[in-house]
């Protein structure tokens, strides 16, 4: 695996991996730890890789690893740890994302069951297909449509509140064109 | 296939037609296109789909953490081993190997040789996930998984009767041919019925009756054995769908 493929691989992932790591991770730090320990492993051993093609699920499921290990090495070094995302992040830190409209998505995202939430990202997170999302994961197709439909459900239940919550503000999510 | 069902598998339909081919959805599309119901939901979820997605799209990642990812860590991916010594020794190795072994092996999927029938199944739930057949007609199922000579499931636990049946899978393992039925019940939670063609490989099963639960991994599971097939009903323990209920009538 030669430094232009690794460069070209950085540019193409480094930004929907942050975005999964952040959906995970409890604040912008930590999110960028995950991304970089990705990045690291596949410098490590991302050599021995000969299909190319297969670095998308490759990466997402050793970032998804990734914060498997953390979060049960955290577990077992406090008892207190505190899902809140939003609430951690200082305000300078959360101008680094730059739309609101991401914020919003991010922060409603936290507020859906952790179970539901890996699926969910990847499904939003530059399309991946049900059966790549099955193998990030490591859970049977039946079981990832499950949860991307139980936790899609939260999401517009958190967003609806979200949205009723703001009086006189305008809806969070943008409008696209419709085909 | 009913709405609920058809909801299900649109889920996971993304949303700018990349899975217009795949036959996994076509049962479910073909619903939709007939019951204005759910072509309605379908195009209401699609649009939140999109919306979304964008949204999540204009979160952008520190800059400068990039470019030190790639000031750094390509510099250790530019270096050029002397690999081809080692693949060719490694090649010769395998081809030997494979050579001496191969009319020995089991063929069919690899799984592990001295795994546990509980071990065998959260095995194929992590790492062989595929459903080779959508569809909400058990007969249908049943019939698929006959015409692919997988293990047929017989009598199934009670509670399993009150659920949707979502879809199947069959497999040629190294540990015998193996069926998935999947079910879906209330608040859409999941449980999968695996079928191992053997009992008799898996000794120490109990009978239909009495079933054994067992923990493996992230999985509560249920096991037992019944006119020659062993049984395992699997649910993720975070699911919050104790596999114990399906046994109470």
């Amino acid at each position: 695996m030669d430094a232009p493929l690794f460069q070209q691989l950085v540019d193409t992932w480094y930004d929907p991996l942050y975005r999964f790591a952040l959906s995970l991770a409890r604040n912008g730090d930590e999110a960028l730890d995950l991304t970089q320990q990705t990045f690291a492993r596949w410098a490590e051993k991302g050599h021995g890789m000969r299909d190319a093609s297969k670095a998308k699920s490759w990466l997402f499921t050793v970032l998804y690893r990734e914060f498997l290990n953390t979060k049960r090495h955290q577990q077992r070094e406090s008892t207190s740890a505190d899902e809140a995302f939003f609430d951690d992040i200082p305000a300078e830190e959360r101008s680094v994302q730059s739309a609101a409209e991401g914020q919003d998505a991010m922060a409603a995202l936290h507020q859906i069951d952790p179970t539901f939430r890996a699926p969910v990202v990847l499904f939003y997170l530059e399309n991946h297909s049900y059966l790549e999302i099955a193998e990030i994961l490591g859970v049977p197709i039946g079981t990832v449509m499950s949860r991307i439909s139980r936790g899609k459900e939260q999401l517009r239940r958190k967003l609806r509140a979200s949205t009723a919550g703001r009086s006189g503000q305008v809806i969070p999510l943008r409008q696209t064109k419709e085909n | 296939m009913n709405n609920d069902h058809a909801k299900i598998v649109l889920s996971v339909y993304r949303p700018h037609g990349q899975d217009a081919n795949d036959p996994f959805f076509s049962e479910a599309l073909q619903q939709a296109k007939l019951d204005p119901s759910l072509s309605a939901w379908l195009n209401d979820e699609q649009r939140f789909d999109a919306n979304f997605a964008t949204n999540l799209r204009s979160i952008t990642a520190p800059a400068d953490a990039k470019t030190m990812i790639k000031a750094t860590m390509g510099a250790s991916t530019g270096r050029q081993r002397r690999w081809w010594p080692l693949a060719l020794a490694a090649s010769l190795a395998v081809l030997l190997t494979t050579s001496l072994l191969f009319k020995f092996r089991p063929s069919g999927l690899p799984l592990p040789e001295n795994a546990t029938v509980a071990q065998l199944a959260t095995n194929l739930a992590e790492h062989h996930a595929s459903i080779g057949l959508m569809s909400g007609d058990f007969a249908k199922v049943r019939q698929w998984i006959s015409d692919k000579g997988g293990p047929l499931p017989d009598d199934l636990p009670p509670g399993l009767a009150k659920m949707m049946v979502l879809g199947c899978e069959t497999w040629n393992t190294t540990r015998g041919k193996v069926s998935l039925v999947c079910f879906v019940g209330e608040g859409k939670k999941m449980v999968h019925l695996y079928i191992f063609e053997k009992a008799a490989d898996h000794p120490g099963l109990p009978d239909f009756a009495h079933p054994r639960m067992e923990k493996e991994g992230n999985w509560s599971l249920a096991l037992w054995q019944n006119h020659g097939r062993a049984y395992v009903l699997g649910s993720p323990t975070d699911s919050g769908l104790p596999v114990e209920s399906f046994f109470h009538t």
